[in-house]
């Protein structure tokens, strides 16, 4: 077999073809959107988040019943047509009560999230910033926090302050930070020694806004991923405080007021604590699914 | 290692003090606090809590005050109910307290980390979709929906345990399941993806390539790596059955410790409520140091890097 | 002495990932021979260490392996995990290239040392005992007694590959895997352990396969060399035949990247464009998107090996008879 002589005649420019990068380049959220993407557990669970949050904000409009009205003799009716959920002891629409229940509970987990996210990374770029001396003590006080049960704070901290959403989720975001912050240290100290920080120093920037502006954006993937994960804690946290008498007060609802409230009847009436039970169990699945999924697509050791 | 000890000891007084300081102004401090209220309160308890507080006194002493009898282990009269201490809240619920949570974690650790173990060998493999989904479905619920539905269908409906109080055997068991649901599913998973961390360890290949059958290279070389983080989470996993032990305890009528904090809560019992926080400060604060000590005598680098 | 004792044909490794198959090792065929050191070089990623992993299978369970490895007269894919764990260690044993994670943190040096010693030469613990502190003398390792009941963590990086290369020599083997033995090691304790590897060479006869992409070793210490890129074998020959009379492109621009003392002038030269995706390599010659030389042959057919007399063998359309002919002398050492 002989090979015909113009395949062996020489590609032309060759050191331009050997400058080209083999793969086009993939942006760092594209790369990352594909690999969550390849995640069936969670995507599904995105999408549950989406439908549960969307039900929870526009749900309550689509309602002629508001959470508060009370329908004379139709307490603890059965789901049916008209209601859905079925009624609540006092003949108030479950729907419309789990919606508004959704709001609280969402927002109770959202705000604690944003607290731990301030107090955590303020208290963990100034540990990882200064460094030395400053760093070990800050470091030292975190780990004595996290050796003391933290939880029994929080219910003291929601028993001492007045009862009420606000002291819910200050309680919970003063208290549970130490992750947030040790996380954010981590990544200070670790972004600290790279150039870029070195090059914005040289040219004159200030310490806040080195945090601000160079740290924060690099740390957030991890920050972004733990806040996933601290979500379900407060939902489940508050839904905890709830059951021990120290939650919203009627007639606003969280879903643990809810589930508690459910609790008390479920031998007669067994769906009221199954359904909002079933909200908090498929929020807290689907945050910890969406939480694994952005853990594995935002590390950056797992990227090819 | 008696160095190494001896320093996790002094740690643990510094947390002791802590818990006790923190406790002592969160109360003073906060606007709702229980002194800020004491209107309707019964002449005779009114005294007793000004008597044991030195309300009167600048805060330091009172401050000092406090810290001495914590140390004396008195930890203050109740805020409702006179002739009451929390010493004998404690004295009187924390056998049957201790029983429960002890059994709970027994069962955690003996079933948790060989279900653990086994889930990361046969990774995806039946037991571990089962447990796995199981394990995300109890840690997503919320205990007391657990414990409820256990006391309505094991308990009132097919009547096959007591569904509620103390007593024999049998009562043990609906709240032991639904106590140690959460931390067993909690601690499969920290087994398992502490032994697949393992698994993909160079010294595991090391192993293998020195020829060690698979029996021994996970026996020998992968267990006993896995279980630091297994060991170290002792303290965490202690303070997950003592919350939950509020709720269950609660829920089955148990007269245990845990029972009267929730008490203590709805009651606005105030001073039984600090108490109880500062007691569960230096119970965990104990399970700590255990754990520390238990860690140490696994991973010899513990030990060493400390007292280097 | 050449006796073949191993020998690779047809090797192909696959990984199953969740972007596709990624083709780490394409139709690799190689020869140890008895006492010989075979150096295999490349750039990371090239499919060195993936090659011995797979006939030693130690590979992740998401790799598929084809081809047949002879060693010995036994097709080593083919052994049972029983046999074939016989064999690790006892037969074949594998230095690897990182001290600091290869030994595992909680177990005494002892212990790792004699596990290996008392299962395959049957030993009891005393006499395993006395042959660690036997191997660990050899490599240089101070006080071997005393260290024997010492974690890793109180070792220097140092002190650890000696132990590594301790394990390797436990049991006699007639071939040792050496996985970049000394890249982790600063260059003083680099020396001395390659000089202690050709000693224990010499002593043993036993045959190495050292895995490196440190030229200078290679000259130091091979009998023969292969250059891997792109999962395939680029060039094979003996360290003459590589060093003198380089036939492919590949290896004329690795020789080009050595530093010299002798030529002040010249520029380093570092080789141009990254190496090649193995998700989906370039199509025909793996390395034509850097090769100066390609011809449009290289970008739609992979060119078979061609003998070049002596058992020096390379893969490159440059050497079939129709090739434009390129002088290697000038391809090295030209600035």
């Amino acid at each position: 077999m002989a090979i015909s002589d113009s395949r062996f005649a020489p590609l032309p420019n060759r050191q331009a073809a050997a400058e080209r990068i083999t793969t086009p380049p993939i942006s760092f959220a594209a790369d990352a959107w594909r690999r969550f993407k390849a995640n069936p557990a969670a995507l599904a669970g995105l999408v549950i988040l989406v439908l549960i949050a969307l039900a929870a904000f526009v749900g309550p409009y689509f309602t002629e019943y508001s959470y508060s009205d009370q329908i004379r003799g139709m307490n603890n009716k059965p789901p049916s047509a008209e209601h859905w959920f079925g009624t609540d002891p006092l003949g108030r629409d479950m729907l419309v009560r789990i919606f508004i229940g959704g709001r609280i509970s969402l927002a109770v987990a959202v705000f604690a999230g944003l607290l731990q996210l301030v107090v955590g990374v303020a208290y963990g770029a100034v540990a990882g910033l200064r460094g030395g001396r400053v760093d070990n003590f800050m470091m030292r006080i975190v780990d004595i926090l996290d050796t003391i049960p933290l939880t029994i704070y929080v219910i003291l901290l929601a028993v001492l302050l007045k009862p009420g959403l606000t002291s819910i989720f200050i309680a919970i975001g003063v208290v549970y930070w130490t992750g947030m912050a040790r996380l954010v240290r981590a990544s200070v100290l670790a972004l600290k020694e790279q150039e870029f920080m070195l090059a914005a120093r040289a040219l004159g920037a200030s310490r806040s806004r080195l945090v601000f502006r160079h740290l924060v954006p690099n740390a957030m993937a991890p920050i972004i991923v733990e806040l996933t994960f601290s979500v379900p804690r407060a939902i489940f946290t508050e839904s905890f405080l709830s059951f021990i008498g120290l939650g919203v007060s009627a007639p606003m609802a969280s879903w643990g007021v809810l589930a508690s409230d459910g609790f008390a009847v479920m031998r007669s009436y067994l769906w009221e604590l199954a359904i909002p039970a079933a909200a908090i169990v498929m929020t807290t699945i689907a945050f910890n699914f969406v939480g694994d999924g952005l853990r594995d697509a935002l590390d950056p050791k797992l990227r090819r | 290692m008696a160095r190494y000890i001896l320093q996790r000891v002094i740690t643990m007084l510094v947390v002791a003090w802590v818990v006790v300081t923190l406790t002592f102004f969160m109360m003073k401090a906060l606007p709702g606090g229980p002194f800020a209220s004491e209107k309707k309160l019964p002449e005779a308890i009114l005294k007793n809590i000004e008597r044991r507080y030195k309300l009167d006194r600048p805060l330091m002493e009172q401050y000092f005050d406090y810290l001495k009898n914590v140390v004396k282990w008195d930890l203050g009269p109740s805020f409702k109910y006179e002739g009451r201490t929390v010493n004998d809240v404690i004295n009187k619920g924390f056998s049957v307290s201790a029983k429960l949570g002890g059994l709970s974690i027994l069962i955690s650790l003996v079933l948790g980390v060989p279900i653990g173990v086994i889930g990361a060998m046969r990774h995806n493999g039946l037991l571990d979709r089962v447990t796995s989904g199981l394990a995300i479905l109890t840690a997503a619920a919320p205990s007391f929906v657990i414990a409820g539905l256990l006391q309505y269908y094991l308990g009132f409906k097919l009547k096959w345990f007591p569904p509620a109080t103390w007593g024999t055997t049998k009562h043990y068991v609906l709240p032991t399941i639904a106590l140690c649901s959460f931390s067993l599913a909690w601690l499969i998973k920290l087994t398992r993806s502490s032994m697949l961390e393992v698994t993909n360890q160079d010294y595991v290949r090391t192993a293998r390539a020195k020829g060690i059958p698979e029996f021994w290279v996970v026996y020998r070389h992968m267990i006993k790596n896995a279980l630091v983080p297994v060991i170290a989470s002792l303290a965490p996993l202690t303070a997950g059955i003592l919350v939950g032990s509020f709720i269950i305890e609660f829920i089955f009528a148990i007269p245990g410790v845990g029972r009267e904090f929730v008490v203590s809560i709805t009651n606005r019992d105030y001073t039984v409520t600090l108490g109880m926080t500062v007691f569960y400060g230096f119970l965990l604060t104990g399970f700590t140091l255990v754990g520390d000590i238990l860690t140490a005598l696994v991973d010899p680098r513990v030990r060493l890097d400390k007292e280097g | 002495m050449n006796k073949p004792l191993l020998t690779i044909e047809g090797l192909e490794t696959q990984f199953k990932t969740y972007a596709g198959m990624v083709q780490a090792v394409r139709n690799v065929n190689l020869t140890v021979n008895e006492g010989e050191v075979l150096a295999v070089v490349g750039e990371s990623g090239s499919g060195k260490s993936v090659t011995m992993m797979s006939f030693m299978r130690l590979l992740a369970k998401n790799a598929v392996v084809s081809g047949k490895v002879e060693f010995n007269g036994v097709d080593l894919l083919k052994l049972s995990n029983k046999e074939m764990s016989k064999i690790r260690g006892r037969e074949i044993s594998m230095v690897f290239q990182d001290p600091m994670t290869g030994l595992n943190p909680v177990l005494t040096i002892g212990t790792q040392m004699r596990e290996g010693i008392m299962l395959h030469l049957g030993l009891n613990k005393a006499e395993a005992n006395k042959r660690a502190i036997e191997l660990l003398n050899k490599v240089g390792v101070p006080e071997p007694a005393r260290r024997l009941s010492q974690y890793p963590h109180e070792f220097s990086g140092g002190m650890r590959q000696r132990v590594m290369i301790a394990l390797g020599l436990a049991c006699n083997p007639r071939l040792i895997i050496a996985d970049e033995p000394t890249t982790a090691l600063d260059v003083t304790i680099q020396a001395q352990i390659l000089e202690l590897m050709k000693q224990l060479k010499k002593e043993m006869n036993t045959a190495i396969i050292l895995i490196t992409h440190n030229l200078g070793v290679v000259a130091g210490m091979a009998d023969r060399v292969a250059v891997m890129y792109g999962g395939r074998v680029a060039e094979v020959g003996t360290v003459h035949q590589i060093f003198h009379q380089p036939r492919h492109p590949y290896t004329w621009a690795l020789l080009r990247a050595i530093p010299r003392l002798d030529e002040h002038k010249r520029r380093l030269e570092s080789i141009t464009g990254s190496p090649p995706n193995m998700l989906k390599p370039p199509g025909g010659c793996p390395f034509h998107p850097r090769c100066a030389h390609a011809m449009s042959v290289c970008t739609s057919e992979a060119p078979e090996m061609t003998e070049l007399g002596n058992n020096h063998r390379a893969a490159c359309w440059l050497m079939h008879p129709d090739a434009p002919k390129v002088d290697f002398n000038q391809e090295v050492t030209k600035a």
